[in-house]
């Protein structure tokens, strides 16, 4: 899996495909849970709802958190799931 | 009243203090910079009005409102100006501005403009206290709403939701219309080959509706919960029963509608009390009772050979709009065409709208004709998992994107709570606990099958385990934020099903890319 951090950026730049590349990206997040403000952009098919859950936390703990989705399936998931307006999520 | 001004000119901000406290306003609070006018606003509630100069040393007033108008959406904002430029007060009225004061201004002129402010706002108090009370009463009612869903489903547990047996696929769908449902669903498995269904649907509206038909429903789910304790289930009994029940509860002009059904091993066995018709692949099996009433007598109950697929529904699916009639013409076509009750909620949400509670038991016999394109067993430790998640991943079947996000899913649930037992995510957080479990040596494993016929891809796991909450999982998915993995998984599939113990599903997305 590809990922890159840039600050409070985080680009998921392939598929999410093993647990353990769940791990890392939770892990990515829990060391950004100071920011004020998360970025992703995630060009992955797939957001396992483990990292979703995390999100969620963060966001609890007021971090606001900005997806962008590459992938329509994705979107259309996230909405589904009642997220697009909780977090803030577009299509790119 | 409260007043804030904000002048460069000590002079003018003098003044202002002095001719407002000619006409008794009491509260007036004197800014010479943008700043110390900034954290005022931003830290105080109810400012009735700012004066604000246009021309001051670093900024215009118009940048100044730019900036703080958030905090003053309900005060009346005067710009304070000698320059009479059309431009500028164009601007000004752009940026929020509700009215221009010239420096020179007389105490007559002042008193007017404070009276304008204290009519208005007493005006907009009005408004902002009933805002407020609406606020609250939007509040209550979503605290109520999320009460309400949680009892219902408490109340209704239904064992048939996203189940399957031997060779059958049993799947509910429920959604109310409004807060208090009418309608109500139970689904009961018996023993092997053996069940139970109610779909029973209060007529009328609001909270008389709904205890009715939680009533009815909590009378038959204690009713058969206590006949398998006993072991002396008998289902003509239980309806006569439960019309007897119902009678003692209906008001004088009310009516219950019900559909009471019995499916043993290939029969099945019905008493339909007004409720639409029980379709089938081959039939429309029409109520075989009027709706029950406090002077309901005859009580008929009939057997027939159970079809390959039913469904048993209230009338809420059948009577919503549909072109110039109502959808149950619609849903003759499509029934027969479809495999999955999503495939008729879509098309219901495409084609019609909801207009009142709907209640829909859908069996459907298992298709066959299935070839496996995909069979591994694994063991079930997170190097394993990884390992086989990168291999399914790069086979060459349809739709393997959705189906590895699907296996990611149910591997993770697996694992983290059927291996590692833990109980709750912020177990993880605890890494003492985690990796101390990680590490143990476990026996569990998985076996996933995907296969593929003429319209579906079918994807199996089972594993052995002491399996999933099953129950739990299908509660998590009507709240919600709470069962984002079921809720993925039903949303990338067309169906989801469990076995009793919850250590085998099966899953069947179309067969198509």
């Amino acid at each position: 899996m590809n990922v890159e951090i840039k600050g409070n950026v985080i680009n998921i730049n392939s598929p999410v495909v093993t647990l353990s590349d769940v791990e890392k990206i939770i892990q990515i997040l829990r060391s950004k849970e100071n920011e004020p403000q998360i970025i992703l952009n995630i060009k992955s098919f797939s957001l396992p709802s483990s990292i979703i859950g995390e999100l969620l936390r963060l966001n609890d703990q007021d971090v606001s958190i900005i997806i962008n989705v590459y992938d329509n399936t994705l979107y259309e998931l996230l909405d589904a799931l009642q997220l697009t307006k909780k977090f803030k999520i577009r299509m790119v | 009243m409260k007043i804030a001004i904000l002048d460069d000119s000590k002079a003018f901000l003098r003044y202002m203090q002095k001719m407002l406290k000619k006409i008794n306003i009491q509260e007036i609070y004197l800014f010479e910079n943008e700043k110390e006018f900034y954290s005022f606003v931003k830290n105080q509630k109810n400012i009735d009005a700012v004066f604000i100069d246009y021309h001051l040393k670093n900024i215009t007033g118009i940048e100044v409102l730019e900036n703080t108008k958030n905090y003053l959406q309900e005060s009346y904002k005067i710009m304070i100006t000698s320059d009479s430029s059309p431009d500028i007060k164009e601007k000004a009225l752009k940026t929020g501005f509700d009215a221009f004061l010239s420096k020179d201004l007389s105490l007559a002129d002042l008193k007017a403009l404070v009276n304008l402010i204290k009519t208005l706002r007493k005006f907009i108090k009005k408004e902002i206290e009933k805002k407020e009370a609406f606020k609250k009463q939007l509040k209550y009612k979503e605290f109520q709403e999320k009460i309400i869903h949680q009892k219902q489903n408490k109340i209704m547990k239904n064992e048939l939701e996203m189940f399957f047996d031997e060779n059958r696929l049993f799947e509910t769908y429920f959604k109310p219309k409004d807060m208090l449902t009418g309608d109500t669903i139970y689904t009961k498995k018996i023993s092997d080959k053996n069940y139970f269904i109610a779909v029973i649907d209060a007529m009328g509206k609001g909270l008389g509706a709904s205890l009715t038909s939680f009533n009815a429903l909590a009378f038959l789910k204690h009713s058969i919960n206590k006949a398998i304790e006993y072991n002396d289930y008998n289902f003509k009994k239980l309806v006569f029963d439960f019309v007897n029940y119902i009678k003692t509860i209906l008001l004088d002009n009310e009516i219950l509608c019900a559909t009471l059904v019995w499916i043993k091993d290939d029969t099945l066995h019905y008493a339909n009390f007004g409720n639409p018709p029980i379709i089938t692949s081959s039939r429309i099996i029409n109520s075989n009772n009027y709706p029950i009433r406090i002077n309901t007598e005859d009580i008929v109950i009939n057997t027939t050979n159970i079809d390959d697929k039913i469904l048993i529904s209230s009338d809420g699916i059948f009577e919503s709009p549909y072109k110039n009639t109502i959808y149950f013409k619609r849903l003759k076509e499509i029934f027969p065409k479809s495999t999955f009750l999503k495939e008729i909620i879509e098309d219901f949400n495409k084609n019609s709208s909801q207009t009142d509670d709907v209640c829909i038991v859908h069996i459907t016999k298992e298709e066959e004709n299935f070839e496996t394109l995909f069979e591994e067993s694994l063991n079930l430790n997170q190097e394993e998992i990884d390992r086989f998640l990168q291999k399914i991943y790069i086979q060459n079947i349809p739709n393997i994107d959705k189906i590895h996000f699907i296996l990611h899913e149910i591997l993770t649930n697996t694992y983290e709570h059927a291996v590692l037992m833990i109980k709750n995510k912020d177990m993880i957080k605890d890494k003492k606990i985690f990796l101390q479990n990680r590490n143990t040596n476990n026996k569990f494993f998985a076996k996933i099958k995907i296969s593929k016929n003429k319209n579906w891809l079918k994807v199996e796991y089972e594993d052995n385990t002491e399996g999933f909450n099953v129950q739990k999982i299908k509660d998590a998915y009507y709240k919600k934020y709470h069962g984002r993995g079921i809720k993925i998984i039903k949303h990338l599939s067309y169906g989801l099903f469990f076995n009793e113990k919850g250590t085998a599903i099966k899953i069947f997305l179309k067969a198509e890319s």
